[in-house]
């Protein structure tokens, strides 16, 4: 207390206030601002740490679980959209060739029916070309039999003319003969 | 216009000292002890009622979205606990509720006494010392708790040769002595200097202007204006570093080997 005294004493100033100590070092009112700072001190510590301080902290806190929750719901949902496009792709590659088989059905179908009907006609135009093939070559075998009588007759009067007797035989066989060298 | 200055003088003192005079406003004496209601009990009454409200209010509301208020306790929370965790790890925050309440305590003081007619509390050495070495018994008392002796190899640093140690040890300790005088003493000796200087400078503004030197009374009127400023620059930043201060202590008590 002395040295509390010296310094009240040394900072006092001006001629009427030397007896009146410098008011921070004034021992007269050490003990109510002590009791007062205790009471303020402490009222304002168990305020603040029995219900200010938690509640800010309850807040903060649940703010920090709200946000990463939602950060969590916006990545589920993320998958789930993700998922979703990937079935939506499934499904349109499956249509896909789903499609394409039906229309490579679709065209084999109509090639096998192109082909057999084009077999079929193929078969008929043949069949009646052999038929007139047929005709014609046994209206030119009857033309020429026709030609080769024509021809032995052509002979026989030209022979008979000629004062010669030829045998019908011998006739046919050069007339033969020669429309063989012909042919 | 001339103000007779003198008139006014009962009412404005022009004694720089005046202002840190305690009267009681309600005389109370118990056990022996002269425990009056004064006008510093007034203001510190003042200045944590404000404190409690601004941050009952803050907390009250507990939105989900801040408002501004809220924004600020919230804003205030995070910085003392990012203080405390970053000084004195996260065993620190065990005392987060002291350095917080110490925080507000001294910035609700400091900035309540820079309002004219208001009573500094933390401009009395008394307060700022009770506050210092309650820290510094905390400091202690948890050291000790924690460390058991263990907690005194704090004045005999790790890798130092013996003969060093015969200096080192007592110097350790009388630095460590020194703490609680340092603490308390550098916001005593802010708050009284700035306040001295403020009340200095609307002295001369007033006795110039009384004298019939308005024009020179401009000179510590225009210089009034950034030094209050820079007064409620010193008010927080006391604050903070006797906050900062105590949590570096703590870092001490937690971990005495360094």
């Amino acid at each position: 207390m002395s040295l509390l005294a010296f310094l009240a004493e040394t900072a006092a100033h001006g001629g009427e206030a030397v007896k009146a100590p410098f008011p921070a070092f004034d021992p007269t009112w050490f003990a109510s601002q002590l009791f007062w700072l205790a009471v303020f001190f402490l009222g304002l510590y168990f305020a603040l740490a029995r219900f200010v301080l938690p509640k800010l902290s309850d807040t903060l806190e649940k703010r920090a679980n709200r946000i990463a929750a939602d950060l969590d719901e916006a990545a589920r949902l993320n998958n789930q959209s993700v998922e979703a496009q990937k079935a939506l792709e499934l499904r349109l590659a499956q249509a896909r060739s789903k499609a394409r088989e039906t229309a490579d059905k679709a065209r084999e179908k109509t090639e096998a029916e192109l082909v057999t009907e084009t077999t079929r006609v193929d078969a008929d135009l043949a069949r009646k070309l052999e038929t007139a093939e047929g005709r014609i070559s046994k209206l030119r075998a009857d033309a020429m039999k026709n030609v080769e009588q024509i021809a032995i007759d052509a002979a026989e009067a030209m022979t008979a003319r000629l004062g010669v007797k030829a045998s019908k035989g011998d006739l046919k066989k050069a007339v033969s003969a020669a429309l063989e060298k012909r042919a | 216009m001339t103000l007779s200055f003198p008139a006014l003088l009962p009412t404005i003192a022009t004694d720089p000292i005046h202002q840190f005079k305690i009267f009681p406003l309600l005389d109370w004496t118990a056990a022996g002890y002269n425990l009056s209601f004064t006008n510093s009990s007034f203001w510190m009454m003042v200045s944590t009622g404000l404190v409690l409200a601004f941050l009952g209010v803050a907390a009250s509301r507990g939105g989900l979205i801040p408002n501004r208020i809220q924004s600020l306790g919230e804003l205030s929370y995070g910085f003392i606990a990012d203080m405390v965790r970053s000084t004195a790890g996260e065993e620190g925050l065990k005392f987060f509720p002291f350095v917080f309440t110490l925080f507000f305590f001294i910035l609700g003081a400091n900035i309540v006494g820079m309002f004219p007619y208001a009573f500094t509390t933390t401009s009395h050495i008394a307060v700022t010392g009770a506050l210092a070495v309650v820290v510094i018994l905390i400091v202690i008392g948890y050291g000790i708790y924690k460390n058991g002796l263990g907690f005194f190899g704090l004045f005999a640093p790790h890798g130092v040769p013996l003969p060093v140690m015969f200096f080192l040890v007592p110097i350790e300790i009388i630095s460590f002595l020194a703490r609680p005088i340092t603490l308390g003493m550098r916001l005593f000796a802010n708050m009284l200097a700035g306040h001295i200087m403020l009340k200095l400078l609307a002295i001369f503004v007033v006795m110039l202007a009384g004298a019939g030197l308005a024009w020179a009374a401009w000179v510590p009127y225009v210089l009034l204006i950034p030094i209050t400023a820079l007064e409620f620059l010193v008010a927080f930043l006391q604050a903070y570093v006797f906050a900062l201060l105590t949590c570096v202590y703590l870092k001490d008590a937690i971990h005495p080997h360094h």
